[in-house]
């Protein structure tokens, strides 16, 4: 038997498969398709103190290997999701993390502040990298003083596990990641998407309404993973790898580079199939290679040439 | 019981039928029993992952008894082109039925189809449905020219055809939203009207409709689609509330009343 559990914060998680927020709702649409709770924990599309209907269209388009968009954190707002969302949780037995966002740092604590309170909430996902929004986002994920300004300030006020989910569109993100780690983040996220844009040359307009948008997909694999092995050098935390993982060799590359679980995400559009096959392909692999631990893996990558 | 909606489909024929519109056909008896006209699905294009995302197509016909789909693809790009490719006893990995379907209730008699180019590709299975039921059935079909056009022939007099070509080389000279006023009933009291084109087809229609005659319609709509299941939350359209829907999850069939083409 091999031991997939890892602990983020104070969550310890079955396996370290999890999906991304924004990429599979409230875990209901799944549903259908296989049983969500295969994941370690579920990750709720970010939520925010008021609705939000969205960005005008188009919000997507196609690229090499990937996919831009700019959604704008459309959701239902904190009332709907506490009045109604939450009822619709009651198959998903794994833990669920809540994805947060806002404008204002007011607007994050309120969010948090509530849901402190909720037995069944068992962490925040603090996303403070949304390219897609003028106000808040990643106009707060690039700045290392108002990321430990909101990361405090939200510690106040929540015990449960904290996760802060970065942007990788900064010069330096070993920075904003020690800065949210010295506020208090018991895990970080990352990446969340890479800015990008398309333009349909005929009419030299850009394929999204928003002009650029976050580019996801294989095609940001390469850039996931080195930004996560950074990362895993500069702060002490556990960090979750996000950035176009689609298959089992994916996980265990994000593993090795310092990763101690993973967020799967725009495969979710492609493959609803669920992540048994790819929790069945990191099973083989550790029996193949003796590893009892899953954990044996992180941070496990050789001949390091660090000089 | 559950409806199996990951499906791997043995394909049976993959054919031009016209000027860059082909026809595919695959086994999938569980489709066949398990979907109804206006609902799509979602195909994936290569194993590996460029194209990324899958392309949604509504299933054009089914023929329950033999557990065969048929699916109607322009050839626009990339995606459509790698599937011009697919072979006969292929496997093709398909996802659905997704979506919502028309309503063919009791509140009408006569249903008036209206369908611009490709976007006719689910009236097959909505006619075959509306004559199971009895309904009488007029429908206008128009392309750019004669060699787009798809054959309606073989429902002959089941139901009333009646062509448009923007070019005039075959049938009347125009749009079919040039004609539709002359052609609904003086009566029209149990008329439905169904659409299935491109969106600005049904915004003409809509401003026609909302003038004068107002029949209900329901309409098949476009969008960008990526994920097809609702959670990505791409391909929304806005609504006359100005909320957003998605056409995937919530359509792609909507009353045409309810659109705001102006959002």
């Amino acid at each position: 038997m091999v031991d997939l559990s890892v602990t983020i914060g104070s969550l310890k998680l079955k396996n370290p498969l999890l999906p991304a927020s924004g990429t599979f709702g409230y875990g209901t649409e799944f549903m259908k398709f296989y049983d969500v709770n295969q994941y370690g924990a579920i990750i709720t599309k970010s939520l925010t103190l008021e609705p939000r209907s969205g960005n005008t269209m188009p919000r997507i388009a196609e690229t090499n290997c990937g996919l831009l968009n700019s959604i704008g954190l459309a959701n239902v707002g904190l009332d709907v999701f506490l009045n109604e969302t939450l009822g619709t949780l009651q198959h998903i037995t794994c833990p669920i993390i809540v994805n947060i966002a806002g404008s204002t740092i007011d607007e994050y604590i309120a969010v948090a502040r509530q849901l402190s309170s909720l037995p069944q909430i068992k962490g925040i996902e603090i996303n403070i990298s949304c390219p897609n929004v003028k106000q808040g986002g990643m106009a707060f994920g690039t700045d290392p003083g108002i990321t430990s300004q909101i990361v405090s300030s939200i510690r106040e006020v929540y015990s449960n596990t904290l996760i802060v989910k970065l942007t990788p569109n900064v010069t330096d993100i070993g920075i904003i990641a020690r800065s949210a780690v010295d506020a208090g983040a018991d895990a970080l996220s990352l990446i969340n998407t890479v800015l990008g844009m398309r333009i349909d040359i005929n009419t030299k307009r850009p394929l999204l309404n928003t002009i650029t948008g976050g580019l996801s997909g294989p095609a940001i694999k390469p850039i996931a993973l080195a930004k996560v092995f950074q990362v895993a050098r500069s702060v002490d935390v556990p960090i979750i790898g996000i950035g176009g993982i689609t298959s089992w060799e994916d996980v265990i590359e994000f593993l090795i580079a310092g990763a101690t679980a993973v967020e799967i995400g725009s495969l979710h559009f492609i493959d609803p199939s669920g992540p048994q096959l790819m929790l069945e392909g990191i099973k083989n692999y550790c029996k193949k290679n003796s590893i009892h631990k899953i954990t044996e893996l992180i941070n496990s990558l050789e001949s390091e040439n660090n000089d | 019981m559950k409806t199996i909606l990951l499906h791997k489909c043995l394909i049976i024929k993959n054919i031009p039928i016209t000027n860059h519109i082909y026809k595919i056909s695959f086994k999938s008896p569980d489709i066949a029993l398990n979907s109804a006209p206006g609902q799509f699905l979602q195909l994936r294009i290569t194993e590996n992952l460029d194209p990324f995302l899958r392309r949604p197509f509504s299933i054009s016909r089914v023929d329950k008894k033999r557990g065969i789909i048929d699916i109607l693809y322009k050839v626009i790009g990339r995606g459509t082109e790698l599937m011009t490719h697919f072979k006969n006893n292929d496997l093709i990995d398909v996802v659905g039925p997704l979506g919502n379907s028309f309503t063919i209730d009791d509140n009408f008699q006569e249903a008036l189809i209206i369908a611009g180019g490709i976007g006719c590709a689910p009236v097959f299975y909505l006619i075959d449905e509306l004559i199971r039921k009895d309904k009488n059935i007029k429908l206008i079909f128009g392309s750019k020219t004669r060699k787009q056009l798809i054959d309606f022939n073989e429902y002959g007099n089941k139901i009333d055809v009646l062509i448009c070509t923007e070019d005039g080389s075959c049938g009347i000279k125009g749009l079919v939203t040039d004609i539709i006023l002359k052609e609904i009933p003086d009566s029209f009291d149990s008329v439905q009207g169904f659409a299935c084109g491109p969106n600005p087809m049904y915004k003409k229609i809509h401003d026609l409709f909302s003038a004068s005659k107002s029949i209900p319609w329901q309409v098949s709509m476009e969008s960008k689609m990526a994920c097809g299941t609702g959670v990505c939350q791409g391909c929304a359209i806005k609504v006359k509330t100005n909320e957003y829907k998605l056409v995937c999850s919530q359509g792609p069939v909507f009353n045409l009343k309810d659109i705001n083409f102006n959002g």
